[in-house]
């Protein structure tokens, strides 16, 4: 196991038993919650916001003459393809529909381990991401400011 | 015959899944399909699926035989088709075309295939 791995998924991970997956629920309510609210609202308007950049990139299939542009019916074919396989958009859909359903477990009190589990499994994958941004922003500020000295001399 | 609980294979197949407390999550990783695409296939937004992943369906939740009729019965009436399940069985068998065309054309009733199904047990049971 990462020393760097968050606290919560120290603690916890990987849950097997109920009473474990009860204290987890009992004591991180607040933080269960509010993370499956922000990748639900982060992943909805990361799809919508993709989806409507392909949307904007369509182009018009019939002229102003009522003629049938067949190069253009050809480039929002292969449009829709690359939207079908664009992995990040993809990523966010399943993220939506996984939100979403682990929330209305969540809120009917019908968690299980295995929600319990994956909800760890992302919370720890979103810290050690925060963490990664971190540590580069502070390479980065130490490396300007060493490039810095080594101006002034 | 009893009509099924079930409106359609969407219906069942969110049902199922959920009396059986798994998740969209865990089954999409199974199948190896995408969650959005069986949340699609849950709500009515995209056709059933295909006989192969039928039958993963069948044995992760653990249907029973009679179950699974139903299942391959709902997916194949929401397709339009037979039931996913007997589709090769009557493509290698010209008689059964010929056996339900004959029925067809003679008006024959549900008693009439109910008895050709109980000759047909009772010939296996002396066998």
């Amino acid at each position: 196991m990462s020393i760097l791995n968050c606290k919560l998924y120290k603690e916890f991970y990987p849950i097997q038993d109920e009473e474990v997956k009860d204290r987890l629920i009992n004591e991180n309510k607040n933080k269960i919650l509010k993370y499956i609210y922000y990748v639900l609202r982060a992943s909805t308007l990361n799809a919508a916001v993709t989806q409507m950049d392909y949307y904007n990139k369509r182009k018009n299939e019939i002229s102003s003459s009522g003629r049938l542009i067949q190069s253009n019916v050809l480039y929002n074919e292969s449009l829709a393809r690359d939207q079908e396989n664009d992995y990040n958009l993809r990523r966010n859909s399943d993220d939506v529909v996984i939100f979403e359903e682990l929330l209305e477990n969540y809120e009917q009190n019908e968690f299980t381990i295995d929600d319990a589990n994956y909800f760890l499994e992302q919370y720890n994958k979103n810290f050690l991401l925060k963490l990664k941004i971190l540590g580069a922003f502070i390479c980065s500020a130490a490396f300007t400011k060493l490039i810095f000295l080594i101006w002034l001399g | 015959m009893s009509a099924s609980d079930y409106k359609d294979f969407s219906d069942f197949l969110t049902k199922k899944r959920k009396d059986k407390k798994i998740s969209l999550r865990q089954l999409s990783r199974y199948l190896k399909v995408s969650a959005t695409y069986l949340s699609e296939v849950e709500n009515n937004k995209s056709a059933p699926l295909t006989y192969e992943r039928l039958q993963k369906v069948a044995t992760f939740l653990n249907l029973s035989d009679e179950e699974q009729s139903e299942m391959y019965d709902l997916a194949g009436n929401q397709r339009g088709t037979v039931a996913p399940d007997l589709l090769e069985y009557i493509k290698k068998r010209d008689y059964v075309n010929l056996a339900i065309r004959t029925a067809r054309d003679m008006g024959a009733s549900e008693d009439d295939w109910l008895n050709f199904i109980e000759e047909l047990k009772r010939k296996v049971d002396i066998k």
